[in-house]
């Protein structure tokens, strides 16, 4: 199991960094790109700073690995979700309140207008989002293990 | 020439220009003020810092200083831009300002200061069309050519006959020269307005020469509702589950 949850973020760990940096050279190239679903911005906030939030959280899985059960190991990978939340939140905060207004002719947009915010492409903090989430699985497992360990102490 | 003069000569040149302009840019007494239901697509172009702009006609109005219900240019202008970007460009290619050239033919400040705002002032050249002045205007006035810089490729095109009604060159010089009774001044407001409705509402290829309805489709993309919906439903499911999941917590404890 161990092994299992280290491979897991040792590869998202690897995607991450690999998004991060793509963020990064993105951004630098001054052009966005976008392939399918995906789109990598190219603006100095979401793409520079963003991308190098997305780049930590690829090193803090990364760093976070080696002995994963260890509770400073499980902090590292979880701060690496952490920040990715904090991207992939911006951009989904972005997302309702750009859905909501209906521009210069209506209050509130129409129903097809309101969809079509959340329509793809999406910037790769949303794609990591849901592969993040799997740490609370090991939080919530490490958790049962403390007090497991607190009750046969008593 | 003293001070006097020169300031009085000032004077009379800026009364001339004024009401040149006035002739041109005046939107006619009469005018329907409500517009049709439209739905026009953005115009997508890169700007110089390779930021994507996604300009909306009610934000080429606004930027360009008048109201949409004012101004046949400004929509036509839009539209025709819209239209040449599609032919000119393919899929999810955008042009970057700077890149994309205009030659027109009409004198207006609406049509000038769109083209301007669109594809910025170095790019948009005036050419006025023999035998016709700021008074007169015929079909020639409404002919372009977008020019891609780039590659070099070269899109022609003018409005359709059929978009101005029958006679409205003729009664737009009486009521510019003033020479209009309120009878023709009225048609020719309803007439404008007529006008201006058909830029909005109608597709390129009923409004321009040289597009085909296909190419038509593809320029118009059908929203992607579909995938939108699909996000927002997986959005709230996890929040949702979350909430249950948070709930169930709280009351094992």
């Amino acid at each position: 199991m161990k092994r299992l949850s280290s491979i897991y973020f040792g590869i998202l760990g690897v995607i991450a960094l690999a998004f991060g940096i793509a963020d990064l050279l993105v951004t630098i190239g001054g052009s966005g790109l976008s392939f399918g679903i995906l789109e990598i911005p190219c603006d100095a906030f979401r793409g520079g700073w963003g991308g190098l939030i997305i780049l930590s959280a690829g090193l803090f899985y990364l760093a976070g690995i080696k002995n994963i059960s260890e509770i400073h190991q499980i902090s590292k990978v979880m701060m690496g979700s952490i920040l990715i939340w904090i991207i992939a939140g911006l951009d989904i905060f972005a997302m309702i309140t750009e859905s909501i207004p209906g521009g210069d002719r209506s209050w509130f947009n129409t129903l097809e207008g309101f969809l079509e915010t959340y329509a793809p492409p999406y910037a790769p903090a949303i794609f990591l989002l849901p592969f993040s989430l799997v740490v609370f699985y090991y939080i919530l497992k490490k958790e049962r293990n403390i007090l497991k360990k607190e009750k046969d102490e008593e | 020439m003293n001070r006097r003069n020169i300031f009085l000569v000032l004077v009379l040149m800026s009364f001339c220009i004024a009401s040149f302009a006035a002739v041109i840019e005046a939107t006619p007494d009469g005018v329907r003020e409500e517009l049709p239901e439209y739905k026009l697509e953005p115009i997508l172009i890169y700007d110089e810092g390779r930021d994507l702009l996604k300009i909306t006609i009610e934000d080429l109005a606004e930027s360009t200083g008048e109201e949409l219900w004012e101004c046949v240019c400004r929509p036509c202008s839009f539209r025709v831009t819209k239209t040449a970007i599609s032919q000119l460009y393919e899929g999810e290619e955008h042009p970057t300002q700077g890149e994309l050239k205009v030659i027109y033919h009409h004198p207006s400040g609406g049509h000038r200061l769109s083209f301007n705002y669109l594809l910025t002032e170095d790019c948009c050249t005036l050419e006025m069309p023999a035998g016709t002045s700021r008074k007169k205007f015929t079909m020639e006035n409404y002919c372009y050519e977008f020019i891609r810089t780039d590659t070099g490729e070269i899109f022609k095109t003018r409005v359709k006959a059929q978009v101005f009604p029958e006679g409205f060159f003729v009664l737009r010089e009486k009521v510019k020269s003033e020479m209009a009774t309120p009878d023709e001044k009225a048609e020719f407001a309803k007439q404008w307005s007529d006008t201006r409705d058909k830029f909005l509402v109608m597709n390129s290829y009923d409004l321009f020469e040289g597009v085909e309805e296909a190419e038509e489709e593809a320029e118009e993309e059908a929203p992607n509702v579909v995938g939108g919906a699909t996000f927002f439903s997986i959005l709230v499911a996890g929040l949702i589950l979350l909430l249950i999941m948070m709930y169930i917590r709280r009351k094992a404890r």
